[in-house]
Parts: structure tokens; sequence; C-alpha cells
């Protein structure tokens, strides 16, 4: 069977410039039919799809970083030398 | 950071009340909003960093800034949106003194197979296995790795709404960036990280 030529295809190509876009349902309604309609028949560009959605939930699931501590506490110290600043001129009027 | 505009303020804005509460001269609450925010922006000067030192650098300088600047803050938008514009202003200006910070732009068609050979028609198992399959630590470290090598300008963006949650409009206004830039912007982080994961995973 005659797999379509992948990306040397127009449709093949706008599916690849506009993935993101798709993914994030951010494309105009008939672009989205177009692409659906492309997707049906390609599979590499179902195999392109599946792996940029993949890329995007492991960048969602990357871990938080932890604030330390003695970080934590500097910022709480700096928070409370600006107030005390302003606090100062503030009274002084 | 004060901007003259004519929008009309931002309505909804959960951090509205204790804005206003310091501008009007609570000066006191001003810990509570850096108490509020700090864990947020902490993370985000480690992915846009990478080094606790620097993501502390910018944690500080950010709430400085913000200190300063806030008796002239419209509330055109949304706070936190105008936080996170500040702290990427002070994290470009920081890696712009760096002679490290690497700078280039990235194509489109760099990330289109070399020739019909190269194109998959197979999802490959890192993508289609079950997602709590795949992620695990070392996983984590060589995405956090492949996110700080991007160049700047791509990181931010992809930080911003895969990691931080902003939308397109949301980043766009951050960045000072129109919404089809930061979509375009957003695409190649995408596919450049990709790259590096579908390589990551073919080394296994």
């Amino acid at each position: 069977m005659n797999e379509p030529k992948h990306l040397s295809q127009r449709h093949c190509l706008e599916m690849f410039a506009r993935l993101s876009e798709y993914v994030d349902h951010e494309t105009a309604s008939d672009v989205e039919r177009r692409i659906d309609s492309h997707l049906a028949h390609c599979p590499a560009c179902r195999v392109c799809l599946a792996t940029l959605q993949r890329t995007i939930a492991l960048c969602k699931g990357t871990d938080v970083a932890r604030l330390p501590d003695d970080v934590a506490q500097r910022l709480k110290q700096m928070a409370q030398k600006l107030q005390n600043q302003a606090g100062a001129i503030h009274r002084g009027g | 950071m004060t901007t003259v505009s004519t929008r009309p303020p931002a309505t909804n804005d959960p951090d509205h009340e204790l804005i206003e509460g310091i501008r009007n001269g609570g000066q006191e609450l001003f810990s509570d909003l850096v108490s509020r925010y700090q864990r947020a922006l902490y993370n985000f000067g480690m992915k846009m960093c990478g080094e606790p030192g620097d993501a502390e650098d910018l944690v500080q300088e950010t709430f400085l800034n913000v200190f300063k600047y806030l008796p002239g803050f419209r509330q055109e938008t949304k706070f936190k949106n105008w936080l996170y514009r500040i702290a990427a202003s002070v994290c470009i200006k920081k890696r712009r003194r760096s002679k490290f910070a690497p700078k280039r732009e990235l194509s489109l068609e760099e990330f289109l197979p070399a020739d019909e050979a190269a194109v998959q028609t197979q999802v490959p198992q890192w993508a289609a296995m079950p997602l709590d399959q795949v992620l695990n630590e070392e996983l984590g470290r060589q995405l956090k790795t492949a996110i700080l090598d991007l160049p700047e300008k791509y990181r931010v963006v992809l930080v911003l709404r895969d990691i931080e949650g902003f939308s397109t409009e949301e980043t766009a206004q951050i960045l000072n960036l129109t919404p089809s830039n930061v979509k375009v912007r957003l695409h190649r982080a995408r596919l450049f990280l990709r790259d590096r994961l579908r390589g990551y995973f073919s080394d296994e």
C-alpha cells in the first residue's frame, strides 16, 4: 500500500505548522475541520500529534521547585524591612 | 513598569483587595503578598535560570520592583500578570548580562524529518503508554535540562504557557508580544523539547 509522502504534501506541512494551535483549540473552526479530516487519513501526522501531546503533558507534569526554608526566611525579612521603611516615611509625613 | 493605558481596571482579580489594602497605606500587608507568590515565582526562577541562587535573586528583585512600582500599578491587568511581567523582565535583563545566554532562532524546518525514511508511522512507546509510567525522576531531570537549553525567548513562552498555565493572551500581555508571536514561539519550543525527548528515548 502506498503511504502518502509525508511532509512533502501541502496538508502535512500545514498540519505540522499548526499542530500546537490545534492541540490548544486555538485554530479557526474551518482549519480544525481540515486538520481533523487530514489526521483521519495520515498515520505519520497522527504520530506527530501524539508525540507533541505527550511532550506537552510531560512539561505540565514536571515537579514544582520547592522553596527552601532559608530563602523563605530571607524573603520575609526583606518584606518586613520594606514595610518598616515605608511605614517610617508614611509616619514622617 | 508604569504604562499609560485607557483600559479599564481588570475585573475579578483575586488580588484586588490585597493590592488596594497595600496602596491605601497598609504596608504591613506586603508580607502577605510575598507569601502568596514566593513559591510560584521561585519555581518560575528555577525553570528559567536552573540555579537556586539565581532563582532567589529573581524573586527578590521582582518583589523589590513590585514594592517600588505598586503605587503606579493601574490595575488594567490582573496583578499576577503584572507580577510575571516584572519577573520576566528581571530575568531577561539578568541573562543579557550573562555571557552564557544562548541566543539563536529556532526555525520550523529544523524540526521536519530529514527525509521520508525518518518519518514514523507508529506512535512510539513513550507517547503511547500511560503518562505515569513514563514520567520518572530521570526523565524529569532530562526535561529540565532541555528546557534550560531552549533559547530564552522560546523558554520564557514555554514556561509561562505550559508550566505556569497562562493563556496565549495573558502570555502576550506579559511579554509584550502579539498572540500570534506567542503561538509561533510556543510551537517551536515544544518541537525542540519533543526532539530532545525522542533522542532520549531512542538512546535508552
